[in-house]
């Protein structure tokens, strides 16, 4: 059964990238009872970990989210900004942004002059007030703010905020409160700060020295109308990534997933992303190299306030990150 | 010799990330002048002619070449595909391929003829999305050979040209592979002091990550980096490295001022020809990930004039492979016979 109220809680809890102190803790108290150990390393990666004396298996799904940081507040309440992780203009144009105190803005623009393209410079948050006391107290440069999005279900679907990769942090806790009886040595990391470039998973991979890596992380589909082309889609089961921008899965590790989810009778589909990459790619060159995969779970409108994925997709994620920690 | 090394070692495939598949043909010619031989764990191959001192010399070429990978199969029988490195579409148009599935399975790429090609599309460049292997068979029957993630690669038998020049596909870095051979050779005939370890690295096309995580493992006291440099063509400028004249010698910040010096004033001694090239910054090769390996790795870059790169007929002389891997070989000689703390410190 898809646990709807911790995703929700997952999804709505304020953490860009660099800020991902109320995620950590949040994600600490859902994993308290489960783990053997628990550590939160320099960079604030929070690693959990199940003892054993066999293979160090690393599992990685990172808790930062997009957003954006406040580069110059005028008196007037109109707020200038630069991207945390890859966001572009078009897409951020009349959102309502919330910061981490509870108040809010929303994204307008500049009178644009004939054929000029929106740029991030042509934007600004405009935050309710003109109260010059209220603006210069309460706004500051290098304030973070991210989407203000209602989190909504269907039946089979989620439509929210970060599921890139809040998805991927409820994927872990799942399989740890289900952790299964193995002699294998296992971390659950939830890194910081990959939307701005796998910077947590670099030093978590380094620490651990895992002998198999396994991020978990969201992908594209190809299922929209006239979208990417891609054979990747939605109630289509865990996608087994075979390449992306930043790894080429390991042929060992792409036939242990591949094995792993048939002889478990999990719906897989694989998965060629022609941009993009996740936590795999730096832990894969960390130290003499780590053989590495990815499980992805397909997600539409990836990097937006409405991501949408499939709940039975994640259920089949959770059952092959279980299957393959035996 | 290093003819017959190059035309074997190109009639097989080295894909990034697939580089263990003919992995055998590599350590053929490698073991008979190497003692010990050990992998990375992403699959560079690490052979090791061991010395008397403590002296650690790496040699880094990459094994891996660009290739193409099955996205899609298509209704009658065709397959859309990615690439596995940098390819100008182009390059690609009237190639025939080869995919290996289940089994090995001949294809081609065309490209809608010029009578149904419209003016406007005729200027547009072309894009990999377009392309599609034609592979004859039916979806159904191709669904049971080919499955996503499979990997293909354009066919080329290597050719003799004129001379010494010699052409093929993914001599862009296997040309550098000969290079290593020859000074391994080289260096078998005299009792050097340092312990050199020739590094056939992976997956330099997709992001130099072999060369991280060998030299990682090696920890080297000096990297050598070789690869291919763009040699001339009629539409190129004049000064630009030429086939025949000798391995070009990169100077910038990803390299060691003092080593390379060492290195030009061997080759002058001895009569090795070479050429100069400025690389201000990022080197696009091996160097760039050797160099920030621990705690920094001062290295040399070296690179062989290739024509027409990640294409299937790319051209080199197979004289300039010959007094790299000579010059080389010397090279470490001289530096074994070198007070290496005073070379390394600035």
């Amino acid at each position: 059964m898809f646990n709807s109220e911790l995703m929700k809680k997952l999804s709505d809890c304020f953490s860009p990238s660099g800020r991902e102190k109320k995620i950590c803790e949040m994600i600490m108290d859902e994993i308290k009872d489960f783990a053997d150990e628990i550590t939160i390393d320099p960079l604030g990666n929070l690693i959990a970990r199940k003892k054993g004396a066999g293979k160090k298996i690393l599992f990685s799904a990172h808790m930062d989210q997009i957003g954006l940081i406040i580069t110059h507040v005028d008196k007037k309440g109109f707020l200038r900004f630069a991207n945390v992780g890859g966001l572009n203009a078009k897409e951020l144009l009349g959102l309502r942004m919330v910061f981490l105190n509870g108040l809010e803005g929303v994204i307008c623009q500049e009178e644009l002059k004939d054929k000029e393209t929106l740029l991030t410079s042509k934007l600004f948050l405009d935050v309710a007030s003109t109260d010059e006391e209220f603006i210069r107290n309460n706004f500051h440069i290098g304030d973070m703010c991210v989407f203000k999005t209602e989190y909504y279900e269907t039946e089979d679907c989620v439509i929210c905020k970060a599921a890139d990769d809040r998805i991927g942090c409820y994927i872990l806790i799942e399989a740890l409160k289900n952790h299964p009886k193995t002699d294998n040595d296992i971390y659950y990391v939830f890194s910081v700060q990959e939307e701005v470039g796998c910077r947590g998973a670099k030093t978590a991979g380094y620490t651990i020295e895992p002998d198999l890596a396994i991020a978990v992380d969201v992908t594209a589909t190809g299922d929209t109308p006239d979208g990417i082309k891609m054979d990747v889609k939605l109630g289509g089961g865990a996608a087994i990534k075979l390449m992306d921008k930043s790894i080429i899965t390991h042929t060992d590790v792409k036939e242990l997933l591949t094995n792993t989810a048939e002889k478990n009778n999990i719906k897989y589909q694989y998965e060629i992303l022609e941009f993009g990459g996740t936590d795999a790619g730096p832990i894969h060159t960390s130290r003499e190299g780590v053989p590495s995969g990815v499980i992805s779970i397909p997600t539409r409108n990836l990097h937006t306030s409405g991501e949408i994925f499939n709940k039975s997709d994640v259920e089949e994620c959770i059952k092959l990150v279980i299957a393959v920690s035996k | 010799m290093l003819k017959e090394f190059l035309f074997d070692i190109c009639s097989n495939h080295f894909v990034s990330g697939f580089e263990h598949i003919n992995g055998d043909i590599l350590k053929k010619y490698f073991k008979p002048y190497t003692d010990s031989f050990e992998m990375d764990r992403l699959g560079s191959y690490i052979f090791k002619r061991a010395g008397s001192n403590d002296t650690k010399i790496m040699l880094a070429a990459h094994i891996d070449e660009i290739g193409l990978m099955v996205t899609s199969i298509l209704e009658g029988g065709f397959l859309s595909f990615s690439t596995v490195g940098g390819f100008n579409s182009s390059s690609l148009v009237a190639q025939d391929v080869t995919v290996y599935g289940k089994e090995n399975i001949f294809g081609v790429i065309g490209i809608k003829p010029p009578h149904l090609t419209s003016e406007e599309e005729r200027k547009k460049p072309l894009k990999i999305k377009e392309l599609y292997i034609d592979t004859g068979y039916t979806k159904e029957e191709l669904e049971k050979l080919v499955k996503i993630g499979d990997i293909a690669t354009v066919n080329r038998k290597p050719l003799s040209l004129q001379g010494s020049i010699i052409s093929a596909k993914a001599f862009d870095d296997r040309a550098c592979i000969a290079v290593m051979l020859e000074a391994a050779k080289e260096l078998k005939k005299i009792s050097h002091k340092s312990n050199v370890y020739f590094t056939a690295t992976a997956q330099e096309e997709t992001g130099l990550r072999g060369a991280k995580t060998s030299s990682y493992k090696i920890a080297p006291d000096i990297g050598i980096v070789l690869d291919v440099g763009f040699g001339k063509t009629p539409d190129m400028p004049a000064d630009s490295p030429q086939l025949g004249k000798g391995p070009i010698v990169a100077y910038g910040g990803r390299l060691n001022t003092k080593l390379t010096k060492k290195f030009v004033e061997i080759c002058k001694k001895y009569n090795y020809p070479m050429q100069h090239e400025a690389v201000p910054a990022r080197t696009g090769t091996d160097t760039d990930a050797v160099q920030v390996s621990r705690d920094g790795i001062p290295c040399i870059l070296l690179s062989i004039p290739l024509r027409y790169m990640h294409t299937s007929v790319e051209t080199i002389d197979i004289n300039d492979l010959e007094i790299a891997g000579k010059a080389l070989a010397r090279f470490i000689n001289e530096l074994d016979n070198s007070d290496l703390e005073e070379i390394l410190c600035f």
